[in-house]
């Protein structure tokens, strides 16, 4: 009896043993699988892109790249700032996950624009009763459908300052901005891959 | 009876018997305990053992699965235009760039459109813009002629504040003094009452402002041709655009064209040279 006992005891700790490094190599499995669909998606959005006849705008935010396309050629590519929440890198990608979105809103230097209570707070500056400010993201800003912000420098305001970018917002510089504005139209596509 | 005979047995030397048949229930009663609880604790690993596996055996298709679609995604074709080379035209920044997949051949500065408004007063409106969008390179000349559209009279006769006179093959133009002017073949003549006739030359720079009126000739007259203009080369991209030379090469790099996209010379040329018909022309 005492036998069996110790028989059960191991073969027990046995199953322990396997079920510890099947644990690990299902964790294993399971990030590589979600690296791979990761991948895939951002590999899908990137070749959907890349397929597209229409222009487009493409934000390639692993490389910090704002792309101009058609026709699977790239018209301008142009080096952007990604706004991140209190220096995690995290935070903004959040926002700016791989797929496609669409240009919601042009705005252009009269537009009113609600800029964000965090603004001010980030910035250490008074926040006013009123956030509605004239021209906030500067002569031309391009709200995508998820929020996203695309914005150059503003000469004044709250995010007139180089060192600040909005929180997942997306600072292109004002020679870019200005070269594409024209061509950029509500409903156009925004590929967005990481 | 029975109490008094167990007393004997136990005064007979009996106690250590008795002692270790106690002693063995006690050990095997927990003993059968123990090999209940681990037969319980073994089962019930491997119930967790076996929905372990499964599960890992679930995750390896997943993560085979998603190596599958990762590849096939990598390796499928993206069409494009492929090793065709392409020509850029930023507007903002007055520069075309000839373009082959990512490499640049050829780049260089160029004049755009001025996006200045012209109207005619009542009748019509023209906005001087280099198109945006996709052309195609539809034919290409050598020394090519301007034929100056609508819009040019319409600008000579604001610039010199005179009137506007169509002129068509079938109506001659009656002066003040007497003459006509007239189309004759391919030639816009002036006739005098004495019959005299002569063949009048014009040019940019050299409309015909007659009795207070810009001369309007049809298209077809060689008054409505003028050379040099447009550079040594043109590059047509339809519908009155085209990529060309310039007799202004100070130009360069401005918005001052109405609407075609205006080059050096010698870089027009190397565009002629190096663009065939049908090359896509993306301008933005």
């Amino acid at each position: 009896m005492a036998a069996r006992v110790w028989r059960l005891h191991s073969e027990t700790a046995h199953l322990r043993e396997q079920m510890s490094d099947a644990e690990r190599a299902r964790i294993d499995l399971a990030i590589t699988s979600e690296r791979n669909r990761a991948t895939t998606v951002a590999e899908l959005v990137r070749r959907q892109a890349a397929a597209d006849r229409e222009l487009h705008l493409t934000l390639d935010v692993d490389s910090a790249r704002m792309l101009l396309q058609r026709d699977g050629i790239t018209l301008r590519s142009m080096p952007v700032t990604i706004g991140v929440a209190g220096g995690s890198s995290d935070s903004a990608r959040v926002g700016l996950a791989s797929g496609a979105r669409t240009i919601g809103t042009v705005l252009d230097g009269g537009a009113l624009w609600d800029v964000p209570e965090r603004v001010y707070l980030d910035r250490d500056l008074p926040v006013p009763q009123d956030r509605r400010v004239k021209g906030a993201l500067g002569k031309v800003a391009f709200v995508l459908d998820g929020g996203t912000v695309i914005y150059a420098l503003p000469k004044d305001g709250p995010l007139s300052d180089s060192s600040y970018v909005l929180e997942g917002a997306v600072l292109v510089r004002g020679d870019d901005l200005r070269a594409i504005a024209p061509n950029i139209m509500p409903g156009m596509t925004v590929y967005v891959f990481d | 009876m029975l109490i008094g005979r167990v007393g004997n047995f136990l005064r007979a030397g009996g106690t250590p018997l008795v002692s270790f048949a106690l002693t063995l229930g006690i050990v095997t009663g927990l003993l059968a305990s123990q090999l209940a609880t681990s037969r319980r604790e073994r089962d019930l690993t491997r119930q967790i053992h076996d929905e372990s596996q499964r599960l890992l055996a679930e995750a390896r298709l997943r993560a085979d699965e998603s190596g599958d679609s990762l590849e096939a995604a990598v390796s499928a074709p993206i069409d494009s235009i492929g090793d065709r080379p392409y020509i850029v035209v930023s507007i903002a920044d007055h520069r075309l760039w000839l373009k082959q997949k990512e490499t640049t051949i050829f780049a260089t500065r160029v004049a755009t459109g001025s996006g200045r408004i012209l109207s005619q007063t009542g009748r019509r409106k023209w906005k001087f813009e280099t198109p945006r969008g996709r052309l195609v390179v539809l034919n290409k000349e050598s020394d090519p002629a301007w034929v100056p559209p609508d819009w040019h009279y319409v600008e000579v006769a604001h610039k010199k504040k005179v009137r506007m006179q169509q002129i068509d093959r079938n109506s001659p133009l009656l002066l003040s003094d007497s003459s006509v002017i007239a189309v004759a073949g391919a030639e816009i003549v002036r006739r005098y009452p004495d019959g005299r006739e002569a063949v009048l030359e014009g040019g940019e720079g050299r409309e015909l402002i007659i009795d207070g009126k810009v001369i309007v000739p049809p298209i077809g007259t060689n008054q409505r041709r003028f050379a040099g203009v447009v550079g040594t080369h043109r590059l047509n991209l339809g519908d009155g655009y085209a990529l060309h030379g310039t007799d202004v090469p100070t130009s360069i790099g401005t918005s001052v064209s109405h609407g075609c996209v205006r080059l050096r010379n010698e870089d027009i040329e190397t565009l002629f040279r190096l663009v065939p018909v049908g090359t896509p022309v993306y301008i933005y």
